[in-house]
């Protein structure tokens, strides 16, 4: 994923704004990082490019 | 079923399309020409497809400038995401459109209010397996709709050719009915015409065409 779509996207239990972090990228592809929500404190994984956005208890 | 039942329905169908053999099966079909039609001329910023598999319909969104696969199977997103990397390399990459691949639930989508122009929401919604969650992931679909976004959704109706010989036990189950493809079986609510309507009308969208076509039944809906 790139850095612009944080504009849009959000905490899929809360709604709440998602805080990037970034461990790795190529160019402005975010392959490795967290999307972090502040207001229930969930952590959402970023791997091989792709966001895991899932509810918690669907994760894998 | 109350809302969060039928969560093991849900868990098992993730894992039949996590399977390797599903992916490859998905990463052949080409788009269906009713979607295609609906797509053809379309612009805006966002366009997102909902239960994107292995994007057979990204490509017709290229008039956006962001183009966003969804689906809940990681196997499926991976093989979305080599696609749509081959396509950079063999068309270039500045046709002007970003493709993103999202892992996310139908039910609970992790999109700002009022962030998407277009939805594609493709054979995916008759796999929610009850009326609740159907219900909710409509809500969801309007709550993430720009004012004068549009979205496609389908279903497999009950009128399709191949359940002409199960239709009585279909009906007599209220819809829901496990298909088998391949060895695997999965969950479906195949729906009749009035039903849909009764269900996006419940819902806070607005119904401007529904049709059958080819056995399944097309919704054009929009924000209400």
């Amino acid at each position: 994923m790139r850095e612009s779509l944080n504009d849009i996207l959000c905490c899929p239990v809360c709604k709440g704004d998602l805080e990037l972090e970034i461990t790795e990228q190529e160019g402005d592809d975010v392959l490795e990082g967290t999307l972090h929500c502040g207001e229930c404190d969930e952590t959402y994984e970023i791997t091989d490019g792709i966001p895991d956005l899932l509810p918690p208890e669907m994760q894998d | 079923m109350t809302a969060r039942e039928g969560g093991g329905e849900k868990h098992r169908l993730k894992e039949v399309y996590d399977d390797k053999a599903e992916t490859f099966a998905g990463s052949r079909g080409g788009p269906w020409s009713y979607v295609e039609e609906f797509c053809d001329g379309r612009e805006g910023e966002v366009a997102v497809d909902l239960g994107c598999g292995a994007g057979r319909h990204l490509r017709l969104l290229r008039g956006f400038d962001k183009v966003l696969g969804v689906d809940f199977s990681r196997s499926m997103l991976t093989e979305a995401r080599r696609t749509t990397l081959e396509d950079r390399e063999n068309y270039g990459v500045d046709d002007g459109s970003e493709v993103y691949l999202i892992q996310a639930d139908v039910e609970r989508l992790p999109f700002s209010s009022d962030s998407c122009d277009l939805v594609l929401y493709i054979a995916a919604l008759h796999h929610l397996p009850s009326q609740s969650r159907r219900l909710d992931s409509l809500t969801e679909l309007d709550r993430v709709l720009s004012d004068d976004g549009v979205a496609l959704l389908s279903v497999w109706a009950i009128k399709h050719p191949r359940f002409e010989d199960e239709r009585e036990e279909i009906l007599g189950a209220d819809g829901d009915f496990h298909v088998s493809i391949g060895d695997r079986s999965r969950f479906y609510h195949i729906y009749e015409r009035r039903e849909l309507r009764n269900d996006l009308e419940r819902s806070p969208l607005e119904v401007a065409k529904l049709e059958l076509v080819d056995g399944n039944y097309y919704a054009v809906v929009s924000p209400g």
